[in-house]
């Protein structure tokens, strides 16, 4: 140890107030007494509600409920009607293939 | 926290109350302001659920936090981490610096330098565990130490009677 440090050293320190041990030991008291803190209550809490959402999920995901509607066979039947129906009977002799037929409007 | 974690606190609070103190004292400058500052940091710790695995730095780091806390609250550094009666009460031999005087020396180092001094000397904290408390490599502790002694040596060697 040198110079400055044993000064420093042979100094008397200021001492913590018996008000603060008053404090402390009233604090650690009260910590003994009490029973888990609500911060430790509302971590269960927590933990609860996380349960809870899984299970409900869990219950949803084995649910015998359909989840998308039934499938059903449907059948269009598309007549042409007028010269169309003429051109699709009775094709042009020139014709070598059929005219494009485009159909238009909104599908159920 | 278990009752074996409270009462094992309690004693590192009993343990260690000077060192804390002077360390907060060191800081604020405020003696008022250190105790609630400790006072509060302890409040916390024992609405923890569980206590870190090294109390004493986590404590310290706590207790810094808290002081510096303090001090930007009230800005006014007044009180020595020294008993200014000493010499007078007649506990001891005189010392050979007044506490006063020891006080103006650690004033003129930086707050690194002074606040490193302080947890060696009086808080008992090693190099390693101030460099952890502080968050900073060891060799940087050590050297803030060397320089605040060799500052302090100067002012012994033209301040002695």
């Amino acid at each position: 140890m040198n110079e400055p440090e044993r000064i420093l050293a042979n100094q008397r320190l200021a001492a913590p107030s018996a008000a603060l041990d008053r404090r402390m030991h009233d604090t650690f008291s009260a910590a003994t007494r009490t029973p888990p803190s609500p911060r430790r209550t509302s971590h269960w809490w927590w933990l609860g509600a996380l349960a809870a959402t899984g299970a409900i999920v869990a219950l949803l995901l084995v649910a015998p409920w359909p989840r998308y509607p039934r499938s059903e066979q449907m059948v269009y039947r598309i007549e042409a009607k007028g010269p169309m129906r003429q051109l699709l009977l009775e094709p042009p002799a020139n014709a070598n293939r059929l005219p494009r037929l485009v159909v238009n409007g909104s599908t159920p | 926290m278990s009752s074996a974690e409270t009462e094992a606190l309690r004693a590192f609070y009993v343990g260690s109350r000077q060192h804390l103190y002077t360390y907060a004292v060191s800081i604020t400058g405020n003696r008022e302001s250190a105790e609630d500052a400790i006072h509060g940091v302890f409040e916390q710790l024992l609405r923890r659920g569980k206590l870190p695995a090294e109390l004493r730095p986590y404590v310290f780091r706590c207790v810094r936090n808290a002081a510096l806390d303090a001090l930007r609250r009230t800005k006014v550094r007044l009180d020595s981490i020294f008993e200014v009666t000493a010499v007078l009460d007649g506990r001891g031999p005189p010392p050979a610096f007044q506490s006063d005087e020891i006080e103006r020396w650690l004033q003129t180092l930086s707050p690194d330098e002074h606040e490193t001094i302080v947890l060696k000397i009086y808080s008992d904290l090693t190099f390693q565990q101030i460099a952890d408390l502080r968050q900073v490599p060891l060799p940087t502790v050590a050297s803030w130490y060397r320089r605040g002694l060799d500052k302090l040596r100067t002012l012994v060697t033209t301040d002695t009677p």
